[in-house]
């Protein structure tokens, strides 16, 4: 019961998910970042460029932070356990 | 002894086998990815397991390098901008000629030369306020030649300028705000310049960026007024 609490807090995702949350985070900011300076600049407020990258990064840490059921439709496939060894370990 | 050192050789060979892909092997593995499945391509390249926090840690990573590269695209763009359309302030003072009295200010020693102003000033300072504007402070600087050869320069009235809606100013019978004294000679009568130039100066704050310096106004050659003692 323990493990499986501290499995939901720890939030491990597999690693196609990892791939993914890499893509869509690196590519949300760059993209929230440049709209945001264009936006800015175009209508002279730098309140208004601020307040649009702060809030895209809420959207994204909703998005990628917490470990959605998507981020773990690949799980890792194990081999299944060999046979004991029959030499001594050292 | 062989039989054990060839058994040894066989034990290092199945422990490397059944250890976990290391950095090196998976370089040599990348040579060969074409069979293997999306998910063991992708362990190839991350060997640490995610969890929430290194989420958190490279997502903060990441917005703190958008962050930095927002603020120096804003100072580049101010940059370009100033260089561009560099704005044209134009402003006019008007001063009657500055009075000199020999008085004692209160909490002074000894008596000491004072001189007093009286002037107008009008400017439009509107073109500096852009997005990049944080504030804009204003300063009436004298500038004057003492009978040593030094070059003075007293602010004798400033403003803080935060809104474009302020940015007019209009003032009329201002005095000086700061005392107006010779310090470094001997007063303004014996042998300081006997006249002096005035001129508003702004300095322009912005959010991000380099400060701005510039002249909106000038009037050269104000006579001082030396009168009698009080």
């Amino acid at each position: 019961m323990s493990s499986a609490v501290q499995d939901y807090f720890e939030g491990k995702i597999d690693f196609v998910g990892q791939q993914r949350v890499e893509e869509i985070s690196r590519i949300w900011l760059f993209f929230f970042t440049a709209l945001s300076f264009v936006l800015g600049f175009a209508l002279q407020s730098l309140k208004l460029s601020f307040m649009l990258l702060g809030t895209s990064t809420v959207v994204l840490c909703v998005i990628v932070l917490p470990a959605w059921p998507m981020y773990n439709m690949h799980p890792v496939k194990w081999l299944p356990v060999v046979g004991e060894q029959t030499t001594k370990s050292s | 002894m062989r039989e054990s050192t060839v058994h040894q050789t066989r034990l290092m060979f199945i422990w490397r086998l059944e250890s976990r892909v290391t950095v090196m092997s998976a370089c040599r593995a990348l040579i060969h990815l074409s069979f293997l499945d999306a998910n063991f391509q992708v362990f190839l390249r991350f060997h640490t397991m995610h969890s929430f926090f290194t989420r958190v840690n490279n997502v903060s990573a990441l917005l703190s390098s958008c962050t930095m590269a927002l603020l120096a695209a804003i100072t580049i763009a101010s940059l370009l901008q100033e260089a561009i359309y560099p704005p044209q302030i134009h402003g006019q003072i008007s001063m009657k000629p500055v009075k000199v009295f020999n008085a004692k200010a209160p909490r002074q020693r000894r008596k000491q030369e004072m001189a007093f102003l009286n002037f107008n000033m009008t400017a439009d300072l509107t073109p500096l306020f852009t997005w990049n504007t944080k504030q804009l402070f204003l300063s009436l600087e004298a500038e004057y030649e003492n009978a040593q050869g030094v070059n003075n320069t007293v602010v004798l009235w400033d403003r803080i300028v935060r809104r474009p809606e302020d940015a007019r100013v209009r003032v009329i019978g201002a005095k000086n705000k700061y005392a107006f004294k010779e310090i470094g000679g001997k007063g303004f009568s014996k042998g300081a310049a006997t006249n002096a130039s005035y001129a508003l100066k702004y300095n322009l704050m912005p959010y991000v960026g380099v400060l701005r310096y510039g002249e909106a106004a000038r009037i050269s050659d104000v006579p001082f007024d030396v009168r009698e003692e009080l």
